[in-house]
């Protein structure tokens, strides 16, 4: 019987095999990414010829994606427990999504360096995620399709709560690595189509 | 029609279960403020609907049960 409904249902199957395969894939989150709004803690072991020195002065100045200063030659704070230093850069400094650049320059025993690293700010605090919102997508449009083609109300309805819940998702945290007005709009839209069909459907248990 | 009275049950049981989630959700969103405007609105209508879908199917299930039972 599963054969005959592989048979019948072939592209659907590959389909599914093929978002599985890329939701597998495509699915990490980057060590140095963070997310929006939120206070990001900066931690880096600074050596001086190899050897931990507590009195080395470390300095951090941020760069937001824009190239605007956020944070100015400011001090980091050494923590003796991890031997590393540290700078903790405030939630306000981090609305705006992208790749934030920022230097350390170190100072002690006559030695004086200065290196460059980055971090990834997104909405949600992770990347690499296309293959799982599309899945989420899929199938919460297709639960609610599916009760619809086969005129069954309550999987429509179990459909629209998946909706409910996408809409709210994309809407907070954004697309993957976006969150712009296209992905506004689709949260809108995919809420008001939840509020519409949830609606409208929940009266067809009166009707049967 | 037993069916559908099932059915309705599991979308009641279901939507209670996740209504809590939701309110919270859209509790969090509009106060910490990131979600402003049209969207702002928006979001503090889905308690609403969600709700009142559910209340909907609650008042099918139990009119299509009385109306099996001959009381309407």
């Amino acid at each position: 019987m599963f054969n005959k409904m592989v048979g019948k249902n072939k592209l659907l199957s590959y389909s599914l095999f093929f978002l599985i395969v890329t939701l597998f894939f495509t699915t990490f989150v980057a060590a140095n990414t963070f997310k929006q709004w939120e206070s990001v803690d900066l931690r880096h072991p600074i050596r001086i010829n190899g050897a931990i020195d507590e009195n080395i002065l470390a300095n951090i100045t941020v760069r937001q994606p824009d190239n605007d200063v956020v944070v100015n030659f400011q001090e980091m704070t050494y923590d003796a427990t991890s031997q590393e230093h540290n700078y903790t850069v405030p939630a306000s400094f981090t609305g705006e999504l992208g790749t934030y650049e920022y230097s350390i320059t170190a100072t002690g025993s006559g030695l004086n360096q200065t290196e460059t690293f980055t971090f990834e700010i997104t909405p949600s605090g992770e990347t690499g995620l296309l293959g799982f919102y599309f899945l989420a997508i899929l199938l919460s449009y297709g639960l609610m399709g599916f009760g619809i083609y086969k005129e069954d109300i309550t999987i429509t309805m179990l459909g629209t709560f998946a909706l409910f819940f996408l809409g709210m998702y994309i809407m907070f945290n954004g697309l993957d690595i976006y969150k712009n007005y296209l992905t506004e709009g689709f949260s809108i839209i995919t809420l008001g189509v939840a509020f519409y069909v949830s609606t409208k459907v929940a009266q067809e248990y009166l009707n049967v | 029609m037993l069916g559908n009275i099932i059915g309705g049950f599991i979308v009641i049981l279901v939507g209670t279960t996740l209504l809590p989630t939701v309110a919270q959700q859209v509790g969090t969103a509009q106060a910490d403020g990131n979600v402003t405007g049209a969207a702002d609105t928006l979001v503090g209508l889905t308690t609403l609907f969600f709700s009142l879908a559910i209340a909907t199917s609650a008042i099918g299930v139990a009119a299509q049960g009385l109306r099996n039972s001959g009381l309407i």
